[in-house]
């Protein structure tokens, strides 16, 4: 036996090759076609920036795309399941791209060398069916996780399954009418030929018609690709490497100068999607009945985009019109940019590190500029905010007043401290949550830090007006705010809210830089789990009190999934004798948020159940006698959710702050606070 | 369609604490937020909708000092086309008719179809202008108007009167028309939006340029002269007697016999 001569004839028992080579050549074309429309999609939303760190978004692609990370996450079977897809169609694709080479170009494929390639591209068709066979199995049989499939999720199982089967049996057909004297290294080949020779004859027969098949239907993929959410095979890589590090700002004259609604990460996340549905089960607003859902919004404006930016509207003139016309408000159906409460869940969910939150809020800022689709609560409460520099009252008296009270040292009139409060609007103007703001500030007195708040010079931090998508206005807010840290140089910042201590974290150091604001300091905010977890770690605060209650913490999305202090709010609640920390079904990453973010203080649920409520009761399932959190919106809605939801006599609501108090002061200074 | 939308700026004083000044004819302003007065911010909207819907152009007018170029630029982030700013101190100290006049003499410089105003401006109230626009003009006007369709050069006209009733009045064009709020969802007014009309240009005319002598416009061309403002001294307080009916009357009862009431 010979076997270095052992290869494979390719186009055995088929005629007409020529045509084949024609569709072929067509084929590519038509890919190249879809996507060169794609790809020049993407580049509308070219903002110039570059990414700071290359190797990191680089292991990112290693990880989440070549790996699936994130598809394994909570779902062992789905990453099984699209590990063996991915993988045995890039083999096979480069399995036909070697076969091309050495039958067009330099043939090499002999002996042991092609022996080899068949047995491994027999073995990565065999991991593709399986692939396959389960993702069909999950979506129409075991329905595994709540998606929506439409006719294309079904076409594309089809037809790789088709594809697949029609594979193997050529191979076998193959086998069984050459009999060669080595049988390549085919197992399943050699299987499938076995079990043709018991059934049919005429093998050459069939295999001439079958190979027409196969081929047609493996071109028809291929143009199928940058027209389907096939494309996430480029577009989820590149994504997720474009998105590992968090959108960089773009300012107000920034933006002017952008041609797209999106910028190029943006562009790119929604040819990204794979419609999975993970953002939509995670979404709290969904989940309260409310119509939002991430996906269909990222999916409406993939849409959007390629009616605005795709061929028609380049070549055709009336489409041309109607694209140049076309505005981001007339896409989205109602109210539904407006749900999002940008509690982050779904970003955490999307495998390909899709952001449907940050898609979501740069339509707000198209529908801001557009002005028609801003709903009246947040319009009013926006145009108050414009002109009073807060979002509730119009003369800033009232809680100028009410700080003047605190007895605390206030940088407005005069007195000096290493560290400012930032009391926030919230924690200033809301009855339960002045009495968070005492707290804090008997634990600040308690471990002798020298602080201070800001008086009548304490405006908005501005978060909200920034996630609504109002970034003028976000920007001659953040300008005006660090004009009054500078005159009263301040850098070193406690907040008990995490939506100011984001902004201030994450949003104003990139616009101090952009906005080229002058004299601006350097600013370092904490969170004040973070403050007192420091203050605890550093024996600053001695417990003298016990508190003897079961806890569960609900952690803020601000703090949480935004910012990471996962550790801080329970190393706290740990260190306070007698406490009893329980965790909530969900929690960390997969907190549920409180409804209060992005805005939607201003916007009345439409939904069954409020997000709050829903939460509520969740706490209550740990038998806690406090939920605890660490933001003064989850202490209105929860506070409020546990008494609609009927808990208000087994479960309290508590700012953490309160706990550490009650365990670190004693009763009388407390009072005096 | 050539609407023209008639818009002031005016202090916000709804929670402002209100002092007069010394020439007890004004109040102190330093201290007060502007902004477009809440009637004219639904008259530019109507004016804008019409104007998606039919077509046409939309010019906001104004009178006043420098300060309301940004009410006319907020019409312009809106959806107007021109901004008008009528500023000159011949205008100062005017009453309604005297505003109305130089309203009048500079809307009559271009065509128009339509005039828009706010049904009164919040801070004087005087609910006067429009009327007396439209005497002046020689049109047709409707007062209170929460609701508005163009059929031809027909407007059909709805009005909120008293007890919960509503009249539907067809106006012949060219009429003015003052607005009620409510008449439609005044869309949001962004920074963005205002930066992006920034430099568009605001044409400012003065008494001569409208072809008025001084004695027609400002405090000359008034018929009203304000003699006095203040606020008036605050009533005795109510008192509300609380308990149950019988403790209440018995409260009641005692009180009219300390007046003498019951002699």
């Amino acid at each position: 036996m010979d076997l270095e001569h052992v290869t494979r004839q390719v186009f055995w028992n088929v005629s007409l090759v020529w045509f084949f080579y024609t569709l072929s050549a067509l084929a590519v074309l038509a890919f190249a076609t879809g996507a060169y429309r794609n790809v020049s999609i993407w580049l509308k939303g070219w903002t110039g920036e570059r990414l700071k760190n290359v190797s990191q978004s680089l292991s990112r692609v290693l990880t989440d795309g070549a790996l699936n990370r994130k598809i394994f996450r909570g779902d062992f079977a789905a990453g099984i399941m699209h590990l063996c897809i991915m993988w045995g169609f890039i083999v096979l694709f480069i399995g036909t791209v070697l076969l091309t080479i050495h039958n067009d170009i330099v043939p090499f494929l002999f002996g042991y060398t092609y022996l080899i390639y068949s047995f491994v591209l027999d073995i990565a068709g065999v991991v593709m069916l399986t692939g396959v066979v389960l993702a069909l199995v999950r979506r129409y049989v075991v329905k595994a996780r709540p998606m929506h499939s439409l006719l294309d999720d079904g076409v594309i199982l089809a037809l790789l399954v088709v594809i697949g089967i029609t594979g193997f049996t050529l191979e076998g057909l193959r086998l069984e009418a050459l009999k060669p004297a080595v049988d390549d290294w085919s197992p399943i080949g050699a299987l499938f030929a076995r079990f043709l020779d018991s059934g049919l004859g005429g093998a050459k027969a069939w295999h001439g018609s079958l190979w027409w098949l196969h081929a047609a239907l493996s071109l028809a993929l291929v143009v199928y690709i940058p027209l389907s959410k096939l494309f996430h095979m480029f577009a989820a890589p590149a994504n997720i490497y474009l998105s590992a590090e968090e959108p960089a700002v773009v300012t107000l004259e920034e933006r002017e100068k952008l041609v797209g609604d999106f910028n190029q990460a943006q562009m790119v996340s929604l040819d990204a999607c794979t419609k999975c549905n993970r953002c939509e089960n995670a979404c709290p607003s969904r989940a309260s009945g409310e119509p939002l859902s991430p996906r269909g919004f990222v999916l409406n404006m993939k849409g959007y985009a390629k009616e605005k930016y795709g061929f028609r509207a380049r070549f055709d003139a009336r489409a041309k019109e109607a694209a140049a016309a076309s505005q981001v408000g007339d896409a989205i159906e109602d109210d539904a940019g407006w749900w999002c409460t940008t509690c982050r869940a779904c970003v955490e969910q999307c495998p390909v590190s899709i952001s449907p939150m940050d898609v979501i809020r740069e339509t707000r800022v198209s529908m801001m500029a557009e002005g028609r689709k801003v709903p009246p609560t947040i319009r009013d409460m926006l145009r108050t905010m414009s002109k009073y520099n807060n979002p509730w009252e119009s003369g800033g008296s009232k809680r100028a007043a009410w700080r003047k009270n605190l007895e605390a040292k206030d940088f407005s009139q005069g007195d000096e401290a290493e560290v400012c409060y930032w009391i926030s609007c919230v924690a200033s103007g809301d009855v339960r949550n002045q009495e968070v703001a005492k707290a804090f500030i008997s634990i600040l007195r308690h471990a002798g830090v020298s602080f201070a708040h800001l008086g009548k010079e304490e405006g908005c931090c501005g978060e909200f007006v920034k996630r609504l998508g109002e970034d003028g206005l976000f920007e001659a807010i953040v300008e005006g705010n660090f004009g009054v840290f500078a005159d009263f140089g301040i850098s070193k910042m406690v907040t008990t809210s995490p939506h100011c201590y984001h902004t201030m974290k994450r949003d104003y150091p990139p616009l101090r830089d952009k906005l080229r604001i002058e004299n601006a300091p350097q600013l370092e905010p904490k969170h004040h789990t973070e403050f007192i977890a420091e203050l605890i770690a550093g024996g600053k605060l001695t417990f003298s009190r016990r508190v003897e209650k079961r806890v569960t913490f609900h952690d803020p999305c601000y703090i949480g999934r935004h910012d990471g202090l996962y550790e801080q709010p329970r190393q706290i609640l740990r260190a306070i004798p007698g406490v009893e920390v329980v965790e909530m079904e969900r929690s960390r990453e997969n907190s549920f948020c409180c409804g209060g973010g992005g805005g939607r203080m201003w916007l009345e649920s439409t939904g069954d159940e409020r997000m709050a409520e829903l939460r509520a009761r969740e706490a209550a399932k740990t038998k806690a006698d406090i939920l605890v959190t660490a933001c003064p919106f989850c202490m209105s809605n929860l506070h409020d959710a546990v008494k609609t939801a009927g808990f208000a006599d087994v479960m309290e609501v508590k700012d953490i702050a309160e706990l550490v108090a009650e365990a670190v002061v004693s009763a009388t200074a407390y009072e005096e606070v | 369609m050539n609407i023209v939308v008639c818009v002031k700026r005016v202090p916000d004083l709804a929670e402002a604490e209100i002092v007069v000044d010394r020439s007890e004819k004004g109040i102190e302003t330093e201290d007060l937020v502007f902004d477009i007065n809440e009637w004219d911010n639904y008259a530019v909207e109507e004016a804008v909708l019409l104007k998606e819907s039919i077509g046409g152009t939309v010019t906001a007018i104004s009178l006043g000092e420098e300060d309301s170029e940004e009410v006319l630029r907020r019409g312009l982030a809106v959806g107007a086309d021109n901004a008008i700013l009528l500023n000159d101190r011949a205008f100062d100290g005017g009453d309604a008719f005297a505003t109305a006049k130089a309203l009048a003499a500079a809307i009559e410089r271009n065509p128009f179809d339509l005039i828009l105003t706010g049904a009164q401006a919040a801070d004087d109230g005087y609910a006067q202008v429009g009327a007396t626009l439209a005497e002046m003009l020689g049109i047709p006007h409707a007062t209170l108007v929460t609701g508005l369709e163009i059929d031809g050069n027909v407007a059909r006209v709805h009005r909120e009167l008293e007890a919960g009733l509503e009249e539907i009045l067809d106006v012949r064009l060219p009429a003015v028309l003052t607005i009620q709020t409510g008449i439609n969802e005044p869309r949001y007014v962004s920074i963005a939006g205002i930066r992006r009309v920034a430099r568009r240009e605001i044409e400012v005319l003065g008494a001569k340029d409208l072809g008025l002598s001084g004695d027609e416009v400002g405090a000359a061309g008034s018929r009203l002269e304000m003699q006095r403002l203040f606020v008036p001294p605050a009533t005795q307080k109510g008192e509300i007697l609380e308990g149950s009916v019988d403790v209440t009357t018995e409260k009641l009862v005692s009180i009219f016999a300390s007046k003498g009431w019951l002699a």
